[in-house]
């Protein structure tokens, strides 16, 4: 029987204090493999960093590191397959800071083979490694875990149970410095969108959201944002947030920024009760919210680039279109133009605000039916059936390749 | 101990070179290590809790110390003090070796290196009787001056990226890059040239690292400060300062130096380029001399602008681009960066780029980080700056075969209508398609986005601003140059 190596910097002991800092979702990731691994064998999660066995033999040991393949440990490399997430139409091909494994080239085409979790990479994998290189598609199989939210009732007034930090448009804190850790009840109401961001993420193009959100629903109370924080210092994040939120002050529609961990019912009543999922990123490597909040049963608000091309489409969306720039890799500190990022034009990001409303409020049937398309696309894209599936094959393919070219 | 110190043999240093010792099995130079093991391959383990090294000469002023460190159990990420004579400061240590840069400015002069509050342990689960602290491999010194020759308002201009480039000192950064250089300490220290009294601008090219963006850091001249918020984003940064006191320090502080898990180097500030000019409403420089009583002088005439005469081939296909930009939109970047991005290969393909924004130093500052940024190109880029906006307009238009008007803040219709006379291709960003629709060859629509607000890294205004759609432009240029391959067939 294969045993299958598990690798996250952070682990269970840790990942509490490690939310919103670099490359806590991986961990995310990892769980969700943890628990498909044990179809195809034992199942081994690594605390230390691993080492390369002097005799590499796939059939009996595989591993995995859920990480990008420059942070993939020096003892591991020529072993480790990395799974990781990227959202640039070029992988990084040259070394800096002295450090060969920044060369993404190199350190792939020394792995049996790599994962990532979306279409738009593998190809731009598969471009520069060739179309024989093994690569998979592999989405964090999760659908199953909140399919069963589509059939519960939705309401159009709930509350959340929150405990942490919280600054509501409508209940102004002031000044920002008051906004202190509390035990809260929030009532919720009418048409509500819902944004899960770390705001340290450059990508997620935040404030823009917002101002588009308070454009087109600035006199209509009946609209809701909840901007549900991921931060590592949670009062500095909800502090930025709200400082951006107060300036643009005052606004009929109402803002609820929420910096607090959701224990599991809390979260999925967050689900229910919210109409849209949002995202203004410029690129997404996957987007686990995105695909919780769909595989629940809720439409969004989105773009239609890099990972979210997979599972954002007219049927189950309200799609923001987007332009291109020049940009550079996101760890590269030389910031050499190598490659385009994706922003959200901020006028279809409003026009889609009104879009969407206008769907939830006088169109029942077109969002019930947007409602269907999301959670089946995500059936069709992350259930455990079909990660499965993929995972088999490729595991076949690696050790494949791995006769034909020995490590 | 210190009868036995003092009966060492003493060296001559004068510290204008620095001095390197390096604590190994094999080193040839090795300090006296008092409170140390035996030296190792890797270099020496301390014994005691208060070890010293012994230097074989005095040292006194400001110096910088490197050390290359690390600790041993609790030691790590313990706050260890380094003292030389009157002077004492603290590093962290790590549980790898790790580069150190420390600043001392010592009135007292001395030959030991002193550290204190050392855990001097053994840990029960390694094998190892010895009471460890703090290791160390190497340690290097050099003495900082401060004796400098006065400023006389002369324009400085310092490109870090350059590595002949030696006219800054620095103090608590890591070494130089092919780039420029980070910061590594929470205190850090540019030594200028020149000894600065009275106003001066100095504009830094920076960036920072990590948990710095959006944090509040200080600059330091003399007895004048200014703050301000770092962004992650290399940006240009313009500060006034008015010393009474004259001064070639300039001290940042309030960083929070992060390492990564792939680079064990903290960093805090990234610096590319700074630059230092005599602000355009400043009082003249004072001189501060030290054996006459202070005395005033004018700056230095400022140089008339260069004529320059740039020769274009017939077969050039040249575009050009008008700009009077102080916005931070820096739309000029995204027409040098598509035409670069349609021609990079391109050997007749020429872009003139001319802009009148108030400084020409910000101007050219940038555009060489957007070179570098860029990469190798075989196009050629002419850039122009002066602030007349009509200077040289004519001859440009005259020589251009496609003309691209992006910043709103210029009026196009002189220009365009110009253009649409002499038969050109014009590219117009503009948000009202119907007033350009006759004169302009092809339009592309800006899109609209919230104005950020200056110095917030988050902060946006309720008012919206059209910026150039990069991918409309590239897109634009190709049909540009279709259109003038038409033409000349």
């Amino acid at each position: 029987m294969t045993n299958y190596q598990l690798y996250a910097f952070h682990n269970e002991g840790n990942i509490r204090s490690e939310l919103g800092k670099a490359d806590y979702s991986y961990w995310f990731v990892l769980k969700y493999f943890q628990a498909l691994i044990p179809k195809f064998g034992e199942v081994e999660v690594l605390v230390d960093p691993p080492v390369r066995p002097e005799i590499i033999d796939l059939d009996s040991e595989m591993l995995f590191c859920f990480m990008p393949p420059h942070k993939i440990p020096k003892t591991a490399i020529n072993y480790a397959i990395p799974v990781f997430a990227w959202e640039f139409d070029t992988i990084p091909d040259e070394v800096w800071l002295d450090d060969e494994r920044n060369n993404w080239y190199d350190v792939l085409r020394r792995s049996p083979g790599a994962a990532t979790h979306c279409e738009f990479v593998a190809e731009t994998i598969k471009k520069k490694m060739g179309d024989d290189y093994p690569i998979a598609v592999l989405t964090a199989p999760l659908w199953g875990q909140f399919s069963h939210l589509v059939n519960e009732p939705r309401h159009n007034n709930w509350e959340l149970d929150i405990e942490g930090f919280t600054a509501d448009s409508w209940n102004p804190p002031a000044p920002k410095e008051t906004i202190e850790k509390t035990r809260t009840k929030i009532e919720f109401s009418g048409v509500t969108y819902t944004f899960v961001f770390n705001p340290n993420d450059g990508r997620k193009q935040w404030p823009e959201a917002i101002s588009a959100f308070i454009a087109a629903h600035r006199d209509n109370p009946n609209a809701t944002l909840i901007l549900k924080l991921i931060q590592s210092n949670p009062v500095l994040g909800i502090q930025v947030v709200w400082e951006t939120i107060e300036h643009l002050l005052p606004f009929s529609c109402r803002i609820v920024a929420i910096q607090s961990h959701l224990e599991t019912r809390d979260f999925e009543q967050l689900m229910l009760g919210t109409t849209f999922a949002l995202n203004s990123s410029s690129g997404e490597g996957q987007c686990l919210p995105l695909l919780e909040f769909m595989s629940a049963g809720v439409p969004s608000v989105a773009p239609q680039h890099t990972a979210m091309a997979d599972y954002i489409n007219a049927e189950n969306s309200i799609i923001v279109e987007n332009t291109r720039s020049w940009s550079s890799w996101s760890h590269d500190p030389r910031m050499l133009l190598r490659c385009f990022r994706f922003p959200i034009i901020w006028d279809s990001l409003r026009l889609a605000f009104e879009k969407s409303y206008d769907i939830a409020v006088n169109d029942p049937t077109k969002y019930a039916e947007m409602s269907v398309a999301a959670t089946e696309r995500m059936k069709n894209y992350c259930s455990e059936e079909l990660i499965l599936e993929k995972l088999q094959t490729f595991i076949e393919e690696v050790r494949l390749r791995a006769k034909q070219f020995p490590l | 101990m210190n009868r036995f110190i003092d009966g060492l043999q003493i060296e001559k240093w004068d510290g204008k070179e620095v001095r390197t010792f390096t604590e190994k099995l094999s080193s040839n130079d090795p300090l006296l290590a008092l409170g140390f093991y035996e030296l190792e391959e890797w270099g020496v383990w301390s014994r005691t809790d208060s070890p010293i090294l012994v230097l074989p000469f005095f040292v006194s002023g400001l110096i910088e110390l490197r050390m290359t460190t690390m600790g041993y159990g609790l030691n790590i990420d313990r706050e260890i003090t380094v003292s030389i004579g009157d002077a004492s400061t603290k590093i962290m240590l790590s549980p790898n070796l790790r580069e150190t840069s420390v600043i001392l400015d010592i009135t007292s002069s001395s030959r030991k290196v002193e550290f204190g509050n050392i855990l001097a342990l053994t840990i029960d689960d390694i094998n190892d009787p010895r009471t460890m602290g703090i290791g160390i491999s190497q340690l290097s010194i050099r003495r900082l001056s401060q004796e400098k020759k006065n400023w006389d308002g002369a324009p400085l201009f310092v490109d870090l990226a350059n590595d002949k480039e030696d006219q800054l000192q620095f103090g608590g950064f890591n070494k130089r890059e092919d780039w420029g250089i980070w910061s590594q300490t929470p205190e850090c220290y540019i030594f200028l040239p020149y000894s600065v009294h009275g106003a001066c601008e100095i504009q830094i090219f920076a960036q920072t690292f990590g948990r710095n963006k959006g944090r509040e850091i200080c600059l330091t001249l003399g007895n004048s400060q200014v703050r301000f918020i770092a962004e992650e984003e290399p940006k240009q940064y313009v500060f006034r300062f008015n010393t009474s006191e004259p001064s070639n320090l300039l001290i940042i502080n309030g960083l929070a130096p992060e390492s990564t898990s792939t680079d064990p180097r903290t960093l805090g500030i990234g610096i590319h380029r700074l630059q230092m000019t005599l602000p355009a409403d400043a009082e003249p420089v004072a001189i501060h001399q030290t054996t006459t009583p202070q005395m005033m002088m004018q700056p230095k005439t400022k140089k008339k602008s260069a004529r320059d005469t740039y020769t274009l081939k017939k077969r050039n296909e040249v575009y050009s681009a008008l700009f009077s930009e102080e916005s931070e939109s820096y739309e000029w970047r995204d027409v040098v960066s598509a035409f670069v991005w349609n021609f990079r290969d391109d050997t007749d393909a020429v872009l003139i780029i001319k802009n009148s924004s108030a400084s020409a130093a910000s101007f050219f500052s940038e555009l060489m980080f957007l070179f570098y940024r860029i990469g190798e190109i075989k196009c050629r880029i002419i850039a122009i700056h002066s602030l007349d906006p009509q200077f040289d307009n004519d001859a440009i238009i005259s020589a251009t075969q496609v003309y691209v008007h992006t910043d709103t803040s210029i009026a196009p219709e002189k220009v365009l209508r110009e253009v649409q006379d002499q038969n050109k291709v014009s590219i117009v960003s503009t948000s009202d398609h119907g007033k350009y629709s006759g004169i302009a060859t092809i339009l592309i629509t800006p899109n609209r986005r919230p104005k950020k607000i200056r110095g917030s890294l988050f902060g946006i205004e309720k008012e919206l601003e059209y910026v150039l759609d990069w991918n409309q432009l590239v897109e634009a240029l190709r049909t540009a140059h279709g259109l003038l391959g038409k033409k000349s067939k």
